[in-house]
């Protein structure tokens, strides 16, 4: 098969890099035509079109899964590349995201009433004493786009909050955000705090936020550091032993 | 009581006097006396362990200052300002906005009691009813008296760096982040008609700045991006910020008065762009997001560099020993030829160490003295 919507045709012309090009390639040439409607709109952040093509899809009698892998996530993982590649920035990727929402209002509900195993299950949520959850959410939908149970905490979580989730969603990740530099040294307090309760051992602990790097995040004790809402799921597949491509 | 490390820090400025030319010449690639220093904002706290006590008022924060070897003096003058949070519990910080006329000031304070920096959502304004409702005021209700009253308290060998910005910034201030990214995709003619009123504002403090006698400098803080890239495509930058950035460069030159411009994070995609418009410099060129040596030696003969010493570990993590490592090697790389002056990579918050604070300042004394030998 191959892609035949002109528009994404175009849109695949920004994957350069040869391993992401075959794998999102490989994605989109085996969606029906539909799908690939459905992912150049994600791209294009047309939230009405995504919305529109998902009941279409649904009613065809396709498998949420499938328009969920071949059109959404497919239409996101475009929207990533592009992003990581500063071809397009936040307002692209706000709308992108509230796109692939429009879609995902529609297979949530089936998708959870099946009995499809989720990649992980992941805590989010943004550290003590920092509201900043911009990125955040949009690592919140990445990780869900991409097939992780994903338990969003908001802001300003707690230390106990976390410990609570993680026990109460038998959680495989945590990822904590920190946009301020004070508030980054509660990433390494959680750390401590899960050690304290016995359940270090039985997550991994990714962070993010604009007061992170790499060695800002090994020196907090986590495990992972993504650099933007791409990295992240590629991150948190790396930390779960899950095959990127 | 003042901490020791304060104490050693004065003790080493030894026959360093306070010279605003001191500023200016650094900044036109000439080597003055010593290697400058500059901060566009510093937390009352540290001011308060520097001074030991509480500073009240312009004179007490000019006598700070001068102190700690500062030869400008930061006067803010924008329409869009954040303070403080009230409460000192709150690590984030209120935003409020900042003009003087007496009813907007009442709207907008009372607007802001509960809101924190940066406001990720909803805004002030987030619809073109609520912009249309808002008060907006004129440029020329704006009371710029601020300049006269500090004026008149500085003395000659000092200048106020009158503090602007907040194009793009002040914009997304008060429509809030969301609002704004998904108003640039939804809404452009909103986006355009808040830039219509902001503009004008800024430019007249500029214009009043300009003309002021006792302002030395201008400086204009807007953050265009973080540590990966823009925030927005660079052309929105291009239609909207830069062409008022421009007119503030044009007044700047006219009066020979230096224009800092200060952004945050990856700037490589638009920094030709703010050359072009006539930048003296640019601080604080973040270390997490460039490596300031390779700035210098692609761009350093054409602007000035302010800043750099990492906010991220070591003024706030380091130990005295790493900063005053850290800013040797600044004045040794960057120093020679002018063309650099000691900043933070941001601002100085509160919640960095005071010996740590101070042993940036020792160390700009004992190894900023031209010509330099570290």
């Amino acid at each position: 098969m191959t892609v035949v919507n002109e528009g994404l045709k175009t849109e695949l012309k920004w994957v350069t890099e040869p391993t992401e090009r075959s794998r999102i390639q490989g994605v989109l040439e085996n969606a029906p035509e539909r799908l690939q409607e459905m992912a150049y709109g994600v791209i294009t952040g047309n939230q009405h079109e995504v919305d529109r093509l998902t009941i279409e899809a649904l009613e065809k009698g396709m498998l949420a899964e499938t328009i969920l892998d071949e059109g959404l996530i497919g239409g996101m993982s475009v929207v990533g590349v592009k992003f990581r590649d500063n071809i397009i920035f936040v307002p692209e990727v706000l709308v992108a995201a509230r796109a692939m929402k429009a879609g995902m209002v529609h297979l949530e509900p089936i998708l959870s009433a099946s009995d499809i195993e989720p990649l992980g299950t992941v805590i989010m949520g943004t550290v003590k004493g920092d509201l900043h959850d911009i990125g955040k959410n949009l690592c919140t939908m990445m990780l869900r786009g991409a097939g992780f149970k994903v338990y969003d905490l908001g802001v300003d979580t707690k230390a106990e909050e976390f410990i609570e989730a993680i026990k109460d969603y038998d959680a495989d990740l945590v990822g904590m955000s920190a946009l301020l530099t004070t508030t980054m040294e509660n990433i390494g307090r959680n750390h401590k705090a899960f050690i304290a309760v016995g359940l270090r051992d039985k997550i991994k602990l990714m962070a993010g936020g604009a007061a992170l790097s790499e060695e800002l995040a090994k020196e907090m004790n986590a495990d992972g550091y993504g650099r933007d809402a791409v990295a992240c799921v590629e991150k948190a597949k790396t930390l779960l032993g899950i095959d990127n491509f | 009581m003042i901490p020791d490390s304060v104490k050693s820090a004065i003790a080493a400025k030894g026959d360093r006097k306070i010279d605003f030319e001191r500023l200016k010449t650094t900044l036109s690639h000439q080597e003055p006396d010593y290697v400058p220093i500059f901060e566009m904002g510093i937390e009352p706290e540290i001011k308060q362990q520097f001074m030991g006590k509480t500073l009240a008022g312009h004179e007490d924060e000019i006598a700070f200052y001068r102190r700690a070897g500062y030869d400008a003096y930061p006067v803010s003058l924008s329409v869009l300002n954040y303070k403080a949070a009230d409460d000192p519990k709150d690590l984030v910080q209120a935003t409020t906005m900042q003009i003087t006329t007496q009813s907007m000031q009442k709207a907008t304070l009372e607007a802001y009691t509960e809101r924190h920096w940066a406001e990720m959502h909803k805004g002030i304004i987030s619809t073109r009813e609520e912009f249309a409702s808002y008060s907006w005021p004129e440029p020329d209700d704006l009371d710029f008296s601020v300049l006269d009253e500090v004026g008149a308290l500085l003395p000659d060998d000092m200048k106020i760096a009158v503090v602007i910005g907040k194009i793009f910034t002040g914009v997304w201030f008060m429509l809030g982040m969301e609002t704004f990214m998904l108003a640039y995709i939804d809404d452009p003619e909103f986006i355009d008609m808040m830039y219509g009123k902001i503009v004008p504002l800024q430019q007249r403090a500029m214009e009043v700045a300009m003309e002021h006698p006792s302002v030395g400098m201008s400086f204009h803080p807007d953050d265009l991006s973080g540590k990966n890239g823009p925030l927005v495509h660079p052309d929105h930058y291009r239609k909207y910020a830069f062409p008022c950035y421009k007119t503030m460069c044009d007044m700047a030159k006219a009066v020979d008065k230096p224009f800092i411009f200060h952004t945050d994070g990856d700037i490589s995609m638009v920094i030709e762009d703010l050359i072009d418009m006539g930048i003296t410099g640019w601080h604080p060129v973040e270390a997490q997001a460039h490596d300031i040596n390779k700035v210098k030696t692609e761009y350093g003969d054409r602007i000035s560099l302010l800043g750099n010493i990492d906010l991220q570990y070591t003024l706030t993590k380091g130990t005295p020993q790493e900063v005053e490592e850290e800013v040797c090697n600044r004045i040794r790389d960057l120093a020679p030829g002018g063309g650099y002056c000691v900043s933070s990579g941001n601002s100085v918050p509160e919640y960095v160490p005071i010996d740590n604070y101070a042993a940036m300042l020792e160390a700009t004394f004992r190894y900023g003295k031209y010509p330099i030998s570290v």
